[in-house]
């Protein structure tokens, strides 16, 4: 799973996700890409268990390439605990994902492979995904596919 | 040969068949607020600016379907158009570039804002040409992978030389094979500005995955089986008694 070696702060405060995301909304390495359409903290559990999803399909052949990283810790107080007495304990770690942000990028394989490791991918994630193809020389060739 | 187009739609195609230059026409816009050029943009317009060669900045407003056709034509975003602005001298216009290009995040095809750089035709400038692959590795027959480090290029040249891609065949790759920026053949009137040195594409050996996660469920699966089993046994046992 994906956690930081090293923190600077071992406890952040939560912040909002409003509006879309400012970078990484193109695919640069791969051929395919999988396109958050909803704001959301992705946990590296979350992001280990699409990777995995998407790997076993693909199986040999093909490269993954994860553009997200937990960088965010998630606190949490132990059950049975009364108010107070300060911030929880760091329990997980998430990536702060905006609308159009690309997650992941595959290459290497022929379409109907990647659509369908995708799809297995965003069935592991809590937003709806879209597929995404690299733009073609002279042309749009960006084509859209809706996971719940 | 300069292709004639208006905003009010004149057959794209036939500009597309001998396209060298396109006639674009814009519309003045003052520097206003965010919630006008939202508007604009609700109207089919696409909010730019167009600067370079000494000249005041001017904001303009284009035609969206318009850009969007142009863009998607062969010559890709770098397409040499002659900028006409509505009810301002000619001088004002001329050879012009698209320098930027902001689209939305999730709808590509949505533009939010242009800049487009004043050009002269005489003086060479840079720009960034899409690589073309063609056919496919021998290493890839073999089970490796096409890897692309460089799909656009970095080069200068006259305005008029602007390749519209530069192709380069792989199909003699082998796995473990590299090619460099060095190793393209540029068409003539075209200088090289990246380092050559620089890897476009390689073939590599595949990632082999291992699936040990599935021993481990049929490992814990017999596990408990034998457990369930010796339960099944002692309960047998306890009521024989």
């Amino acid at each position: 799973m994906l956690i930081p070696k090293r923190v600077k702060f071992r406890r952040h405060q939560r912040g909002r996700m409003k509006g879309y995301s400012k970078g990484g909304t193109d695919i640069h390495f791969g051929q395919f890409g999988l396109q958050a359409l909803e704001p959301s903290w992705i946990t590296s559990q979350q992001i280990e268990a699409a990777r995995i999803a998407m790997t076993r399909y693909v199986k040999r052949g093909g490269k993954v390439w994860i553009k997200i990283f937990p960088h965010k810790p998630v606190t949490s107080k132990p059950a049975e605990t009364r108010m107070g007495k300060g911030k929880g304990s760091p329990e997980y770690w998430v990536a702060v994902v905006k609308p159009g942000r690309i997650m992941f990028e595959l290459a290497g394989v022929p379409e109907d492979i990647a659509r369908e490791a995708m799809r297995l991918a965003a069935n592991k994630l809590p937003i709806k995904c879209k597929f995404v193809k690299r733009e073609e020389i002279g042309g749009e060739a960006r084509e859209g596919e809706r996971n719940s | 040969m300069v292709c004639l187009l208006l905003l009010g739609g004149v057959s794209y195609r036939q500009c597309r068949e001998a396209m060298e230059r396109i006639k674009i026409q814009a519309l003045p816009r003052a520097k206003d607020s965010k919630g006008s050029k939202k508007t604009l943009r609700k109207k089919g317009y696409v909010p730019a600016v167009v600067y370079g060669r000494g000249s005041e900045p001017e904001l303009v407003s284009l035609d969206g379907q318009f850009l969007r056709k142009v863009l998607g034509s062969s010559a890709g975003s770098n397409v040499l158009m002659d900028l006409e602005i509505e009810g301002v001298s000619e001088s004002s216009g001329g050879a012009v570039m698209i320098k930027e290009l902001q689209r939305h995040p999730i709808q590509k095809d949505m533009f939010i804002h242009a800049d487009l750089i004043r050009i002269s035709l005489d003086e060479k400038l840079e720009v960034e040409i899409p690589l073309n692959l063609v056919g496919e590795p021998e290493g890839v027959q073999d089970g490796g992978i096409l890897q692309i480090q460089l799909r656009e290029i970095r080069v200068r040249c006259l305005p008029g030389n602007i390749p519209q891609s530069i192709d380069f065949s792989v199909e003699e790759m082998k796995v473990g094979d590299v090619i460099a920026v060095a190793d393209l053949t540029l068409p003539e009137g075209v200088e090289l500005v990246e380092e050559p040195d620089e890897i476009v594409a390689s073939v590599t050996i595949p990632q082999v995955v291992e699936e040990p996660e599935e021993v481990e469920e049929e490992a814990i699966v017999a596990e408990t089986e034998g457990e369930a089993e010796a339960e099944t046994g002692e309960t047998e046992e306890a009521d024989q008694e």
